[in-house]
């Protein structure tokens, strides 16, 4: 017996026939990709709406009325990070076009996708939150002292606590599941590279 | 390419390569239902795959290279969260097509390999070249003509010692 033996086994099995449900199949295809970049451009625009929505709001009285103008120093914080993270997300689509078709390349890809993701959600304090509480804190400055109460008692404990909750859920997530997927790709492209 | 190409071109696809799909799910997933669902992921990632194919390479490698990549990253995913019943206690697969003991068997065997070198089995004994497993899975031609050259006399040497009893 001999491999000329396994590979007439290998030929002689039949060609299926029919048993793909091509339209199922199609229907579920389409499903599946709207999903997968309906999260991620959602993610990205959500956040950068928040951003330019924040930025809005800090420079209507400074730039319509004329009062307040330190507010503009936050306002400018704020479309910088809309526009870093826009940025991000473009560099990010034109990357993932550079990989090569091979296995390996694939596998690259995916750890790249994976670190860019990490590395997205670990920065998430400095574009997200570090704008936020910059102008939160001049508004402690500013505010009129009749409104300073909403201040301590809404805005500020609400920001904590919205920030802290993400923030954990972010480690969380880079934890439990992304960096786990990452070592599984890499331990896979090592056994790839040493020929195990 | 607008949708409407690319769904006819999955479409075309999967008619002629629907062989090609049905053996990589069989050899990586235990269950009907695994492959089932692993048939979903192949499919959902050739369909990706179509705006980045071009001619240079043949459609049936193209889609032998991503529904291998698609698997060797399922399998390890489902096999972390104990989802499929995948080398330790697999069930009998239900085959797409009556097929005889012998591929039954053979199929049971290429699944015991790890799945990077069941992808280099699949690609040998579907006649692939080195050159062209080696640029599809991105391993140099002698690294893929050793590890070849192991999993045949593998395999070989599992036929010796279960073929007669089993076959």
């Amino acid at each position: 017996m001999s491999f000329d033996d396994i590979q007439s086994i290998w030929d002689s099995q039949p060609l299926p026939e029919g048993p793909i449900d091509k339209d199922g199949l199609l229907q579920t295809v389409v499903d599946r990709d709207r999903a997968f970049s309906r999260i991620s451009t959602i993610t990205d625009m959500l956040m950068t709406g928040t951003l330019l929505f924040v930025a809005a709001m800090f420079l209507r009285d400074p730039l319509i009325q004329g009062h307040d103008r330190v507010l503009i120093l936050p306002g400018l914080t704020c479309l910088c990070a809309a526009g870093f993270i826009w940025k991000w997300r473009i560099d990010r689509q034109r990357r993932q076009i550079g990989f090569d078709d091979s296995l390996i390349g694939w596998i690259d890809k995916s750890i790249d996708g994976l670190d860019d993701r990490i590395t997205q959600m670990r920065n998430f304090l400095w574009w997200f939150a570090c704008p936020h509480a910059f102008g939160l804190g001049i508004a402690l400055v500013i505010v009129d002292e009749s409104k300073r109460y909403l201040l301590y008692t809404v805005f500020v404990p609400a920001f904590l606590i919205c920030i802290g909750l993400t923030y954990w859920q972010i480690r969380r997530e880079i934890r439990l599941k992304l960096r786990p997927a990452k070592e599984r790709l890499e331990s896979l492209r090592a056994r790839l590279d040493n020929g195990e | 390419m607008n949708r409407h190409q690319q769904d006819e071109k999955l479409d075309q696809w999967l008619e002629r390569h629907k062989g090609l799909l049905l053996k990589v799910t069989r050899s990586f997933a235990a269950t009907s239902h695994d492959q089932d669902d692993l048939l979903q992921e192949v499919v959902l990632q050739v369909w990706r795959s179509i705006p980045r194919y071009t001619a240079k390479v043949a459609e049936s490698t193209w889609i032998y290279r991503v529904a291998l990549y698609t698997a060797v990253s399922w399998t390890r995913k489902e096999s972390r969260h104990g989802q499929t019943q995948n080398e330790v206690t697999r069930e009998p697969i239900a085959a797409p097509t009556k097929t005889d003991p012998r591929v039954d068997w053979l199929y049971e065997k290429i699944a015991e390999l790890d799945p990077i070198d069941r992808s280099l089995a699949l690609l040998m004994l579907d006649g692939f070249s080195y050159r062209e497993i080696s640029e599809t899975l991105g391993l140099s031609e002698s690294n893929v003509g050793v590890r070849l050259h192991r999993i045949k006399k593998l395999l070989s040497a599992k036929l010796q010692r279960e073929g007669h009893d089993e076959l």
